[in-house]
């Protein structure tokens, strides 16, 4: 087997507040080969966004540890490594853009400075030539006239240029894996399309692996190759992405798909709605963690921990009844 | 107007801070700056009022006092007419702002030969020399260790640094001199070298009252400051830095200290009214010939010119800080660049 | 610029159609978070947010409690706050029934200048009570703190002088809680020209430091209102002039509070519903402005007080023979260093007194923390 670009094993991080031990992420496994986009859904709170922090090592701690698992980019152990092999692995090998563009840039700086910052950094290129670069960067993410918007600041740009000039950051230094964590979310919906088009094709042209974070599994469909279904801290479901939408295995991700209107949804048809809350994730049930919502729940689900296992090609699940 | 232009230092710093509000003009928006200007006159209108009216209001006759024994009804009524207490008092008003008009603060009425003006020239190098000098102390310690308390915050580190802060943040400066004077006699006594507790003039003298003065707002900025990064520390963009690959030192030199500096421009402005407030207590208790000292000798002589000059001069002093402040704050701010 | 997401967005995509590219809808997002409510024109950002503090607060509270009683278990776990908060009751309650007690301990003793007076504790004990054969008396079990430059009992000074601060507080908090609160409220609400003449009279007041109007007003004014009110005159005009100096810094406070009330759903709600201007304010604003108030209200007692001491301390508050820490502080300063006692015990009171205030407020502040902190 070839290595994988990134292969994320039992992955545990922990939230020590005072309220308990908050178990954001409860043994995640999944990986990434080169060139490959990998979705990750679930719903809010979840663990996705803890997920993809963990593996940049920017989990805020205290209160947050990650107390076990490994992950593994091109070999190297991320939990193990220092600061100094961080500081080169953020922005330079792994780039992440996040879900609220307004918020993501800092205000004080012109967005060209916040480009070349990163390039400085990583591509140990001079003023000028980060400059240049930062153009170039911006042309990329078509923002139009970039060498003088350079010099602008994040206010002047709308919530949709934010979120480009953000994957202009992430790119910059030609990263082997973007994680985007719900990168178009807040963006209002006729801009959403446009940034998801342009940061795939950006991921392609420079062959980047990306982990796509997000609560929409039509946004899943039509850009990853693969899913990896998350509730409450764990992975329930993966599978290529063609596998999950015909042939969901996991109750939660039938349940889910229920939910999406889809272009042959009739107007005005009610979706069906997940009966029931998201389990507390300092007590946590014993057994499946999705039994007292599932409608498929047995005597077994709700004392017994599922574990990941493979039930057809690419595909595995956590569940004793799938399908 | 003649006095500030034979006052070399006063010269060049009205120049300095008009400059520097022209240019900045410019840069926010001409109309800000009219704006902040008419509110400047409305604050030197109120304050000059208030302090009138206080003194109007006042009871006993600063003509009898000050004749005393030599009080004749003929000499009384001069020296009222000299004085313009003759008048309505809205007329007495009226020919104060006419003074200021003329940049003419007045005469004294203790010394009727000085001019207000060069009264308190006398007096302000003094209190400027104390009231900056801790300002910049308690900036240049406040902010650093605030920084740190913040990087460092939640843990015993930080509850230290925070609870001293706060326990220097109340105490006021006479609470502390009386205990600073007594070790001081203490030291004396044993023959082992002490600083004085009283004067002005040479570094002995000044050293207690500039630390004492600045305690206060040190413990402020640097509760401030601590405040301020905590809550730039949780921002996106914060996050945004660290996932590009920069060092800790760069992610807080940069993108944390410059934003968290921008509320703490702000507070400069309160915290020399903060200021001006202490020396009126450092420079009594340490026998200071500073502006504070003069103001209550010039309150209980009922020197009114004088007392009014005091407050004008303060509170355009004060109103000129916030001014400065806000338009420092509107040049490190992309944001505030408006039409 | 934001586009609301209203459903004719989400129609106007369903006709774009490709299941690829579909948009959260609210439904969705209902359907995915469990919950039914109504989310149409709430950002997904807000939404997420708010679904985090709520799991938040489940998990580190374990049952939901009203924001009032939460914050008072908060306050009530503090220790440090508890502490001194327990402290500042006790200076009170000494403070206050202290004097009762200490007019009747001690034996019946010989005064005055000769040394020939009988006199029993309810002279010699009481604040004013002059005991010429006693002067500058170090300390003794008659006066455990020693006695003043005219043969004071400093103790009973010291309790009359916080009797003094309390007061002045006290008063100080009712024009600043009075004052900011309904001006503050109603410049919020209305707006208009009460809310220009906030702005101008706090301008004013920034640029004219409180205390040194205080100053002003205590020293020129004091006279006429000691003659016209006795001693309690001075501590009357303090505590106005005091109070006219903070309230418009509560008012300030209280006008943001209430600006953004306003533009909160529930006031739009009750607005809708029909309810009358006055109701909104009285039901549903002032409640909502208890943690901003009692926050800053708890902070200006510490200013309050030491305001007062100054003032007496620059001889311009209470007059001898009435009692205030500053003015003991005052009167002793000059001899510091022979009878040093005189001015360490009420320097030492003030900075017990002012530090547990300061220490309570900071209690009170983390637990009830707004974060609007102007
Ligand atoms: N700093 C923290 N302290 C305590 N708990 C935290 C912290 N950060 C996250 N959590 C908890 O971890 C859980 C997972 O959060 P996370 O942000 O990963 O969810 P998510 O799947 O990204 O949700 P969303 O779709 O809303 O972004 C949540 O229950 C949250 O309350
Ligand atoms: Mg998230």
């Amino acid at each position: 087997m070839a290595e994988r670009l990134l292969d994320v094993q039992h992955l545990q991080t922990h939230f020590f507040t005072r309220g308990g031990v908050v178990k954001s992420v409860e043994d995640v496994s999944f990986y990434i080969d080169e060139g490959e986009t990998l979705g990750l859904v679930g719903e809010s709170g979840c663990g996705k966004s803890v997920t993809s922090l963990s593996l940049m090592r920017l989990i805020e701690s205290p209160p947050g540890k990650i107390v076990g698992g490994k992950v593994l980019f091109q070999g190297d152990d991320i939990v193990q490594m220092d600061e100094e092999e961080l500081h080169k692995l953020r922005g330079g090998k792994i780039a992440m853009i996040f879900q609220d563009p307004m918020t993501s840039l800092n205000p004080l700086f012109s967005v060209g400075f916040q480009i070349a910052e990163a390039v400085k950094t990583h591509l140990k290129l001079d003023d000028r030539a980060a400059t240049d670069r930062a153009v170039q960067m911006l042309d990329l993410v078509r923002i139009p006239e970039a060498r003088r918007r350079i010099d602008h600041f994040p206010h002047e740009f709308s919530g949709g240029m934010r979120q480009r000039v953000m994957i202009a950051i992430a790119l910059s230094c030609n990263p082997k894996l973007l994680i985007a964590d719900e990168p178009t979310t807040a963006l209002d919906v006729t801009i959403q399309a446009q940034v998801l088009d342009l940061m795939k094709g950006l991921a392609q042209e420079f062959n980047t692996a990306t982990l796509l974070i997000t609560h929409d599994l039509g946004v899943v469909a039509g850009t990853c190759e693969r899913v990896a279904v998350m509730y409450a801290g764990r992975i329930v479901e993966t599978a290529p992405t063609r596998t999950v939408f015909k042939n969901p295995a996991h109750p939660y991700t039938q349940a889910l798909l229920n939910a999406v209107p889809r272009a042959d949804t009739p107007r005005g048809a009610k979706l069906a709605a997940i009966g029931g809350q998201p389990p507390n994730l300092v007590n946590l049930p014993k057994g499946c963690p999705f039994a007292p919502r599932c409608r498929k729940a047995q005597a077994r689900c709700r004392v017994e921990l599922p574990l990941l296992e493979t039930v057809g090609p690419n595909q595995q699940v956590a569940c004793f009844y799938p399908y | 107007m003649d006095q500030i232009l034979s006052n070399l230092p006063l010269l060049i710093v009205v120049v300095l801070l008009v400059g520097f509000l022209v240019y900045t003009g410019f840069h926010i928006g001409p109309r800000f700056l009219v704006r902040r200007i008419a509110g400047l006159v409305f604050v030197i209108l109120g304050v000059s009022f208030v302090t009138f009216i206080l003194g109007y209001l006042a009871p006993g006759d600063v003509v009898v006092n000050q004749l005393g024994v030599h009080y004749t009804v003929a000499g009384a009524r001069a020296l009222r007419h000299l004085y313009g207490l003759d008048l309505p008092w809205w007329q007495q008003y009226g020919n104060y702002l006419n003074q200021l008009l003329h940049f003419s603060l007045g005469r004294s009425w203790l010394t009727y030969s000085q001019t207000v003006w060069s009264i308190l020239s006398q007096f302000v190098p003094v209190s400027a020399t104390l009231g900056l000098s801790s300002l910049v102390l308690a900036a240049i310690l406040g902010i650093p260790l605030g920084m740190l308390a913040a990087v460092r915050s939640n843990t015993r580190y930080d509850t230290v640094i925070q609870t001293v802060a706060l326990a220097f943040y109340a105490l006021p400066s006479f609470v502390i001199i009386p205990f600073y004077a007594l070790a001081m006699v203490w030291l004396n006594y044993q023959g082992l070298p002490h600083l004085q507790v009283s004067g002005w003039g040479t570094w002995d003298t000044m050293l207690a009252p500039i630390v004492i003065t600045a305690i206060n707002s040190f413990a402020g900025y640097l509760r401030y400051t601590r405040t301020s990064v905590i809550e730039v520390l949780r921002q996106d963009y914060v996050r945004t830095a660290r996932a590009k690959g920069l060092s800790e030192r760069v992610v807080l030199w940069r993108h944390v200290f410059k934003n968290a500096l921008l509320p703490l421009i702000t507070i400069t402005g309160p915290s020399v009214g903060f200021v001006v407030t202490g020396l009126f207590i450092t420079e009594n208790l340490f026998n200071i010939p500073g502006i504070g000292q003069e103001a209550l000798n010039a309150i209980i002589s009922r020197d009114f010119p004088v007392v009014q000059g005091v407050t004008i001069l303060l509170a355009v002093t004060v109103a000129l800080m916030n001014l400065v402040t806000d338009v420092t704050y509107g040049l490190v701010d992309p944001r505030i660049k408006v039409a | 610029m934001k586009i609301e997401e209203t459903p004719d967005n989400f129609q106007a995509l369903d006709t774009v159609g490709a299941v690829g590219n579909q948009p959260s809808t609210p439904e969705g997002i209902a359907a995915l978070g469990g919950t039914e409510q109504q989310t149409a024109g709430v950002t997904q950002a807000e939404l997420d947010r708010r679904a985090e503090t709520e799991t938040r607060e489940a998990t580190t509270e374990g049952q939901s409690l009203s924001p009032l009683q939460a914050s008072m278990r908060r306050l009530g776990r503090d220790r440090r706050a508890m502490f001194f908060m327990a402290l500042v009751l006790i200076l009170i309650v000494v403070s206050y029934v202290g004097p009762l007690v200490w007019t009747r301990v001690g034996p019946t003793i010989l005064t005055g200048a000769a040394g020939l007076d009988k006199s029993g504790p309810a002279s010699y004990h009481n604040y004013v009570f002059e005991d010429l054969s006693r002067q500058n008396a170090n300390s003794s079990s008659l006066h455990p703190f020693g006695t003043d430059a005219i043969g004071r009992d400093i103790l009973a000074r010291i309790m009359a002088g916080v009797n003094v601060s309390i007061e002045v507080a006290l008063l100080v908090e009712i024009m600043d809680i009075g004052l900011g609160v309904t001006i503050g409220t109603l410049a919020g609400y209305y707006g208009g020209w009460l809310a220009t003449f906030l702005d101008r009279f706090t301008d004013l007041m920034f640029a004219f430091p409180g205390l040194l109007f205080a100053i002003l007003a205590a020293a020129t004014l004091g006279p006429v209102f000691q003659s016209r009110l006795g001693l309690p005159g001075r501590l009357i005009l303090v505590s106005m002039a005091l109070g006219i100096s903070v309230w418009p810094f509560m008012a300030r406070l209280v006008r943001g509070q209430t600006l953004q009330l306003r533009e909160q759903q529930f006031i739009e709600a009750s607005r809708t519903v029909g309810s009358s201007n006055r109701h909104i304010i009285m039901s549903h604003i002032v409640p909502n402005l208890f943690n901003i108030v009692i926050v800053a209200a708890t902070l200006d007692v510490v200013n309050t007080i030491v305001s007062e001491a100054v003032i007496s301390l620059l001889g311009l508050g209470v007059q001898t023979p009435g009692s205030s820490l500053g003015l003991m502080i005052n009167d002793a300063a000059a001899v510091i260093a022979v009878y040093p006692w005189e001015v360490v015990w009420p320097t030492a009171v003030l900075a017990i007194l002012v530090l547990a205030f300061s220490f309570m407020g900071d209690g009170v502040q983390d637990a009830f923390n707004p974060r609007t902190k102007d």
